[in-house]
């Protein structure tokens, strides 16, 4: 409930979501009865060793890939409605722009799908693109480094002053400044009450920006909860994570 | 937001992009000198013309000009939605509010615009040639490359579709051109059934091919150099033809929009 005694719409709902690859004879259960919800204003981190699914789930979430069961929400709508991406900013993991464009024509791009006018998502688009301090980087996408890729396609996630910012290890090839500035930016953007979604494997900086997290294992979730919930003290994000997963590994291979 | 909006959006960088690629400057430089070689073909002309016989020179440029549009047609077609996928272009534009029709419509809309503004270059270079070579028909020449945008955007549409299938491009480019001539051999093959000259269980299989098969439109020809009699066969597009062309090419988008809606990213 909210201060006022309404309810609170979460921002994410996913209830019971489960994803299968693959034909009958070759099946890969990415996905086995994910239940979430993220609520307006805060930072979910969303963890797990690599396959745990993660990527899977922002992509289901995003209407990319088609849950196999169960339900996923954005604003309360099907993600294969594109009107719910209206107000969601996406960085993916793999950055991939259109290289013969530059990083201004980039912005423009996105800027102009989810509705701003042409001089408005340029003059967004150069403000951001100044602040992931890009103003001096090649001309086109092509001749970026990783980092600056990387810096790109979180400057476009921010386009359009979204509600719901999905960053799939937004601090991959960054340089330890960049990641600071990344963190600082997602505390800053929390304060204006932008609800992200984070997924990332560097857990101290999970620790360290996220209200509440979700770990996955292979599909499955084998923790959940906000970080005081999760850590004692004393410990950290890390040695919890790995015990979990380790602990995971046991039972399957118990059977 | 209009419907429309995330297809011309999505259409229109597609086409700042091609529009960068080396590849489409090389065309057009290419074309540009194949133009010049007519004209300096054109000056030598009656030397030529005593060794090879008068030449038809805007006929020859204009066959190297068909060719090279057929090849840069399928340069910029044959990643549409193999390579954008793969490489996870797709993805990113696909995060926002845009749907799968509509991304698949602006690619596509991105490809035939290309087709469209390199027939109406190479268009102008022969009209260059036939205006030096003093042979200039331009009611004709035109009316040739304005059938030609619309097999171009058969085969836009041809290349686009396999595209959604075969995960290569160079793949897709090589089965394009190869379907491409095979679908012209089936036309060639219907028009002789037609006029009475191909009879028996191979005629009864080329039909069969034929009607299950895209179609493209018959270049306009020059009534003063076609006998009446085969100016249908080759020159002639009743409504009819024109109807079902139109229909395949159609058909062909819906199919690409199907399969690239179950492509999973």
């Amino acid at each position: 409930m909210g201060a006022d005694g309404l309810s609170i719409q979460p921002v994410v709902i996913a209830r019971g979501l489960s994803k299968i690859y693959g034909r009958r004879s070759n099946q890969i259960h990415a996905l086995k009865g994910i239940d979430l919800d993220i609520r307006p204003g805060e930072i979910y981190g969303l963890l797990g060793p690599n396959g745990a699914g993660k990527t899977t789930f922002v992509k289901c979430l995003l209407g990319l890939l088609r849950p196999t069961t169960g339900v996923v929400e954005i604003f309360g709508k099907a993600p294969s409605d594109p009107a719910s991406r209206l107000r969601v900013g996406f960085a993916p993991e793999i950055v991939n722009f259109p290289d013969y464009l530059s990083g201004l024509d980039v912005m423009k791009l996105h800027g102009l799908l989810i509705g701003m006018r042409e001089q408005e998502a340029a003059t967004q688009g150069r403000a951001l693109i100044a602040e992931a301090e890009l103003d001096r980087a090649p001309k086109r996408v092509k001749g970026y480094s990783k980092g600056m890729l990387r810096r790109l396609a979180v400057a476009q996630s921010l386009l359009g002053s979204p509600e719901l910012i999905v960053m799939d290890e937004p601090t991959a090839d960054l340089d330890p400044l960049g990641r600071r500035q990344i963190r600082d930016k997602l505390l800053e953007l929390k304060d204006k009450g932008v609800s992200i979604l984070l997924n990332s494997h560097l857990l101290s900086e999970v620790e360290r920006v996220c209200d509440r997290v979700l770990i996955i294992h292979e599909g499955l979730v084998i923790a959940s909860g906000s970080i005081e919930e999760l850590v004692p003290k004393g410990s950290d994000l890390e040695t919890v994570f790995v015990d979990l997963v380790q602990q995971a590994k046991a039972r399957r291979a118990a059977g | 937001m209009s419907v429309l909006r995330p297809i011309l959006v999505v259409s229109g960088f597609t086409l700042l992009q091609h529009s960068r690629r080396k590849l489409i400057a090389f065309f057009l430089i290419g074309s540009a000198v194949i133009t010049a070689g007519g004209i300096a073909l054109e000056a030598i002309q009656s030397e030529a013309e005593m060794i090879f016989g008068p030449l038809p020179l805007a006929g020859i440029v204009q066959g190297f000009l068909s060719f090279f549009a057929t090849i840069a047609v399928l340069t910029v077609s044959m990643g549409n939605f193999n390579q954008s996928f793969k490489e996870g272009e797709a993805t990113i534009v696909l995060s926002r509010p845009v749907g799968r029709w509509q991304y698949t419509l602006g690619r596509l809309l991105a490809s035939v615009g290309i087709a469209a503004g390199l027939c109406i270059i190479f268009a102008a270079e022969v009209q260059i040639v036939q205006i030096v070579a003093k042979s200039s028909d331009p009611g004709l020449l035109w009316a040739q490359w304005g059938v030609a945008i619309f097999n171009f955007s058969v085969l836009v549409a041809i290349a686009s579709l396999l595209s959604a299938v075969i995960p290569v491009p160079i793949l897709v480019a090589i089965v394009g051109y190869f379907a491409q001539l095979i679908i012209g051999g089936l036309m060639a093959g219907h028009r002789a059934i037609e006029a009475g000259g191909l009879s028996g269980w191979f005629s009864k299989v080329l039909e069969a091919l034929y009607y299950i098969t895209p179609k493209f439109l018959n270049a306009p020809v020059d009534p003063a150099t076609v006998p009446a009699e085969m100016r249908s066969f080759f020159g002639g597009n009743s409504a009819g033809v024109v109807i079902w062309a139109v229909a395949y090419l159609a058909a062909m988008v819906l199919a690409t929009i199907f399969l690239v809606n179950r492509k999973e990213v």
